[in-house]
């Protein structure tokens, strides 16, 4: 999995980058807020970034807002980097968009804890997307069953959109899922079936 | 250095790094303060902090933190004394870091 980093500090940066990658991960170094921003914003950008707060630029904050007011289908999972302490620059930048945040020093098991959390949080995502793009697939395919259908009022065929008169069940075979499988119902039984076997 | 897990290698690039660094980033706090310009003061003493922080140098980290704090507070009348501070706490450091340098070689 590809991770981002964002850091000016040129040892905090370089220190992220070997560890990252002795765990196997691909990482793409950025130095600065606008050059990361710029990465977030591709195609295949990294799932996952880690992000200095205080950066020339943009800042690690303000990334965090512009990706969460991107609204993507599977947004990145923002780690923020801090050397800021306290309960309130955390809580700020949780409620600014951050998943989770690692103060600098950092420390290589709590780094490796938390970014085991946010692959995690990742796959679970991606998981999502991919059955909410099967679900509106048989959604759509539901659709068709719906609105008005022409029905003959005699022979109860229904005509469907390229004007072709069928049979309901051919109709619904062609639309659905649905098998059917044929039977008589009671009320068929006495008035078809057992007039025709009392006359054999 | 815990954080490179042992990895001398790692661990000599990173003191090389700092060795580069740290020299522009004092003289940026240098001019910062000359100028009086806190907001500089407040980013470049924040960037020194964070660089010291691996190398457990309390002392240098604490006037970096103090001078990050006056930044803040846009006062920096006591900031010319604590960047004797932090530049006395440096070179102590400096020249620890040459000699471990060294010592791999």
């Amino acid at each position: 999995m590809k991770i981002l980093i964002a850091e000016d500090e040129r040892i905090s940066c370089r220190l992220l980058e070997s560890t990252l990658a002795g765990w196997g991960y691909e990482v793409v170094v950025t130095r600065d807020g606008v050059e990361a921003w710029e990465v977030l914003q591709q195609k295949d950008a990294p799932p996952l970034a880690i992000l200095d707060w205080m950066m020339p630029g943009l800042d690690g904050l303000e990334i965090c807002r512009r990706v969460r007011r991107a609204e993507a289908a599977v947004p990145a999972y923002i780690i923020l980097l801090t050397a800021k302490g306290g309960k309130e620059n955390i809580v700020e930048g949780l409620v600014n968009g951050a998943n989770d945040y690692v103060t600098k020093p950092f420390d290589r098991d709590e780094l490796r804890a938390r970014v085991h959390v946010g692959v995690e949080m990742i796959q679970l995502q991606q998981r999502l997307a991919e059955r909410v793009v099967e679900l509106e697939a048989a959604l759509a395919h539901v659709k068709l069953l719906q609105g008005i259908l022409p029905i003959c009022s005699y022979c109860k065929h229904v005509r469907d959109d390229k004007n072709y008169w069928q049979t309901v069940e051919n109709y619904i075979s062609d639309h659905s899922e649905a098998k059917f499988s044929h039977s008589i119902c009671p009320d068929c039984y006495e008035r078809v079936v057992k007039p025709q076997i009392e006359n054999l | 250095m815990t954080f490179t897990d042992g990895d001398v290698e790692l661990t000599q690039k990173l003191i090389e790094i700092f060795l580069e660094d740290s020299p522009q980033l004092l003289s940026v706090i240098c001019e910062a303060i000359e100028r009086n310009d806190a907001a500089a003061l407040e980013r470049a003493a924040h960037t020194m902090k964070g660089a010291l922080g691996y190398f457990g140098a309390g002392a240098a980290m604490d006037s970096a933190l103090r001078l990050q704090q006056l930044g803040a507070k846009k006062d920096l009348t006591a900031a010319p004394e604590i960047m004797k501070e932090l530049e006395s706490a440096l070179e102590q450091l400096t020249n620890l870091l040459s000699e471990f340098g060294k010592a791999y070689v």
